[in-house]
């Protein structure tokens, strides 16, 4: 039987606080984690994250339904950080300049790393859905069943962008 | 990585929504393979690091701060009496352009763009429009023979907005004839597209069916905001599409 998926957001008889706090010990370090690998900078990092999580308190309903708050808050996450660095001038510019150090997401070891700083270095070659299906495909490490959700299309349409981004590539990349 | 579960899977795992059975078995999983258990405890760690980079308190403060404005989807600008007295003016002696006419009976609605320093525009239904930094929008309608009005805006998350009224049902529209302006003017937050939908009655609509409608059609798009289809909520739709910058 599955958990109750609203238990964080949907708490009528908790106060306001006590579900910021739910959110915060929850889901707060994945959240961070996913705004510092796109936007690079730890204070844009935690702007964009108290963006995402002030839209899950103000649209709690948006949640209703989910089976997976953090799916919802891992597409909104990426999809306002990529937003945002589409709407600054120079973003691709300055997103490679910025903090070298910041640290990738997750910790499956070396060839994560290496994967994500791949991922990374290509993105600006793509269109902003192929960005969001990468991020979510090699970052986050969903299926690609899990993408096709998550951006609200077809399976075949979805490994067809992450093929093409995969031939960005030299084949370093595959589509499983 | 066929042999280990994938980091999504374990990320679910550890916030604790994974359904029961799958739960059971990734467990199972997890307290025989050391390279899972590596993933699950940098996950746990990369929680603590967040937790010691961003207190609590700082956190609620700043999510309150981004919340207060959504709440309702948008703000009433601060400088709207500005823009009433400087910009509206020249609205309401402006004949709403024929383009906008419901079905011939003369009901209308209108959604005009101002900011300062630019030059006013009226947005066509249906038709996607650039909002500029700082630009302000302002709803009107003519009523026709239709006597309520309610609107409201949909974002690319698929967030709903009431935004006339924000709870209750619609708004009885003013009796005369013209364009009749709503209240204030609006500045949508955020970034990427919008959908502002102005529904037009004969019979007062409840904003949380409206909204729910929404959520429908948004879904049924293929969460698409673009791509929307009517709501089907009851009265005549106007339908634009904003960028925001």
């Amino acid at each position: 039987m599955s958990q109750p998926a609203l238990k964080v957001i949907d708490g009528g008889q908790k106060d306001r606080r006590a579900r910021l706090r739910e959110l915060y010990e929850t889901y707060g370090g994945s959240v961070y984690e996913r705004c510092r690998y796109l936007l690079k900078d730890s204070t844009q990092a935690e702007d964009a994250m108290q963006e995402v999580f002030a839209r899950a308190l103000a649209h709690a309903d948006g949640f209703r339904g989910e089976a997976s708050p953090l799916t919802w808050l891992m597409k909104i996450t990426t999809h306002h950080c990529l937003n945002q660095l589409r709407a600054e001038r120079a973003p691709w510019r300055r997103w490679f300049e910025r903090d070298a150090a910041a640290r990738p997401e997750g910790d499956r070891g070396e060839q994560a790393l290496e994967t994500r700083e791949l991922v990374r270095a290509l993105l600006s070659r793509v269109d902003p859905e192929t960005q969001a299906a990468v991020v979510h495909y090699w970052v986050g490490e969903m299926t690609l069943e899990e993408v096709a959700a998550v951006l609200g299309r077809s399976v075949p349409t979805v490994r067809k962008r992450l093929e093409r981004f995969a031939a960005l590539t030299n084949e370093e990349l595959r589509v499983s | 990585m066929s042999a280990h579960l994938s980091e999504w899977t374990l990320r679910r795992l550890h916030v604790g929504e994974l359904p029961g059975a799958e739960a059971l078995a990734a467990q199972a999983h997890v307290s025989a393979c050391q390279e899972c258990r590596e993933v699950m405890r940098g996950f746990s760690e990369a929680q603590a690091r967040f937790e010691a980079e961003v207190p609590f308190e700082r956190f609620a403060a700043g999510v309150e701060r981004k919340a207060a404005p959504r709440r309702h989807g948008m703000w009433v600008a601060v400088a709207a009496t500005v823009l009433l007295v400087v910009a509206v003016r020249p609205l309401l002696s402006s004949p709403p352009s024929p383009a906008n006419r419901l079905k011939g009976n003369g009901a209308a609605a209108e959604l005009r763009i101002g900011g300062e320093g630019s030059e006013q525009r009226t947005v066509m239904p249906g038709t996607t429009e650039a909002l500029a930094p700082g630009e302000r929008v302002r709803l009107g309608y003519t009523p026709g023979p239709h006597r309520y009005v309610l609107a409201v805006s949909v974002d690319e998350t698929g967030a709903v907005s009431p935004l006339y009224p924000e709870e209750g049902t619609s708004l009885p529209v003013e009796e005369g004839a013209g364009t009749h302006w709503l209240p204030d003017s609006l500045v949508f937050t955020g970034a990427g597209l919008e959908r502002v939908v102005v529904l037009l009655s004969e019979a007062p609509l409840e904003v949380e069916a409206v909204r729910a409608a929404a959520r429908r059609a948004f879904e049924a798009s293929g969460q698409e905001v673009g791509a929307m289809p009517p709501l089907g909520a009851g009265g005549e739709e106007t339908h634009w599409l904003l960028r925001k910058p």
